[in-house]
């Protein structure tokens, strides 16, 4: 297995804290998440260990990048307790167990092991706010879908260009449009997104990857950054 | 995992070993931590939970109390303030990441403890609990509080003042805070405020650091030099 966290002396405690157990070796400790992808990639380990506590470390991204290298590597996050939106963005990321730094070691052994074996693990505390928080962001997700299916060519393109930060002025000249007429498709789409403002706007693009599901048939040009979560 | 410290074969009694306390809800790494300095054979260290820390340490008189402060640090600060009370002749440490640091220090509580930082190697760490090693501290906060003119020192106690130093030879004689007052003609407070200082100047974390750090300066060389 591989660990990977921002801080190099937890996760050696965990190192040392796991490797104490029978029939679990780590193959390497990695501190930023490009390691951690990477030496995934070339270790090819059965699980991944990591932290999604801290600040600076993106912990949910990394799962989703590891779950998209299609491996098949289990991935258990490390979250705060209590924190159902990290559990919420790790079970959407594809994350197989999630347990908290506030669990004991042997907690950590049994949650990995079930994991190894196909189970999933999610403390038993927080399962019940994570079933609820998944349907209430599925009918959330629905009715995005919905909403944005309902743009026009148009307004997609000048959305995916807020959605990239830019402004009306520079979303004018890169589409060929008058300001005003940049403005009034961005009214239109606030409005039909149900939304007050160009960041709620881009919120809602960017959690429900609106363009990446929809815009398979994508118009040309409509590039939406990704951006870091 | 090393399960001694090479050169030292034996294992000391459970009662010569260091009491560690240490202090944290994030038992998934502390239990790790508590174990390790356990095996060192030269630590007996236990694990608290912040609720309990207070009733658990009082009686105890741990040699070393770690306060883990995660990310966070104001709830670390408040539990050092009440545990600093409450462990007079402890020596503590805090431990967290560079984050948590800033806060801590900006709190004051590195005039009385030390840090210890996640940041760092776990080897690191533990030298900075068993008291060696000075732990990474910005050269800008090593400034002594004394007045302008205070030499940057062949020796640090030169950052001392006359009183300080006083009252450090005392200590170092043996003699209790109440006999060190009654002797300079000053409160009990009084001398407790020197020693802190004192304490912080020199970057210790307790009484029994402090003499031992003079020992190694051979202050007691020096007195006898001025006694002669």
């Amino acid at each position: 297995m591989l660990l990977g966290g921002p801080r190099p002396a937890l996760l050696e405690l965990l190192q040392l804290g796991l490797e104490h157990r029978p029939g679990l070796k780590v193959l390497a400790r990695c501190t930023s998440v490009e390691e951690t992808v990477q030496a995934v990639a070339l270790h090819g380990p059965d699980l991944v260990l990591t932290s999604a506590e801290t600040s600076g470390w993106d912990g949910v991204g990394a799962c989703a990048e590891i779950k998209r290298l299609g491996r098949g590597t289990r991935v258990m996050v490390i979250g705060a307790p209590g924190d159902q939106a990290t559990l919420l963005a790790s079970v959407r990321a594809g994350a197989d167990g999630f347990i908290t730094a506030e669990d004991t070691l042997d907690d950590l052994v049994g949650a990995i092991r079930k994991v190894s074996r196909g189970e999933s693990h999610v403390p038993p505390l927080m399962l019940g706010a994570l079933l609820r928080g998944l349907i209430e962001f599925r009918r959330e997700d629905d009715a995005a879908l919905e909403r944005f299916a309902s743009l026009g060519k148009r307004e997609r393109e000048v959305l995916a260009e807020v959605v990239n930060g830019l402004d009306y002025h520079a979303i004018a000249s890169k589409l060929h449009l008058s300001p005003h007429t940049a403005r009034g498709h961005m009214q239109n789409i606030l409005s039909k997104l149900g939304v007050h403002s160009r960041l709620e706007a881009t919120r809602l693009v960017l959690e429900h990857d609106l363009f990446g599901r929809f815009g398979s048939q994508a118009e040309e040009g409509v590039a939406v950054q990704r951006g870091a979560r | 995992m090393n399960d001694a410290r090479e050169g030292n074969e034996l294992s000391r009694d459970a009662g010569d070993r260091r009491r560690v306390f240490v202090v944290g809800a994030r038992t998934l790494y502390l239990q790790p931590l508590c174990e390790l300095l356990n095996s060192t054979g030269e630590h007996s260290a236990q694990l608290a939970a912040p609720a309990g820390a207070a009733s658990s340490s009082d009686g105890q008189q741990p040699d070393v109390v770690v306060i883990d402060c995660e990310d966070a640090t104001e709830e670390a600060v408040e539990l050092g303030g009440t545990l600093f009370e409450l462990n007079a002749d402890s020596s503590f440490v805090f431990l967290g990441s560079g984050q948590a640091l800033e806060g801590v220090e900006s709190a004051g509580c590195l005039e009385r403890a030390r840090w210890a930082s996640t940041d760092a190697s776990l080897g690191e760490i533990v030298q900075v609990i068993a008291g060696r090693g000075r732990p990474p501290v910005r050269e800008s906060r090593r400034r002594p509080r004394t007045g302008p003119g205070v030499p940057a020192g062949d020796s640090p106690l030169a950052a001392l003042t006359g009183r300080e130093r006083a009252v450090l030879q005392l200590i170092v004689d043996g003699r209790s805070g109440k006999e060190i007052a009654a002797r300079l003609g000053i409160s009990p407070h009084t001398v407790r405020t020197h020693l802190q200082n004192t304490m912080a100047k020199l970057l210790v974390g307790s009484r029994t650091e402090l003499v031992s750090l003079v020992h190694g300066l051979g202050m007691r060389a020096a007195r006898a030099e001025q006694e002669s």
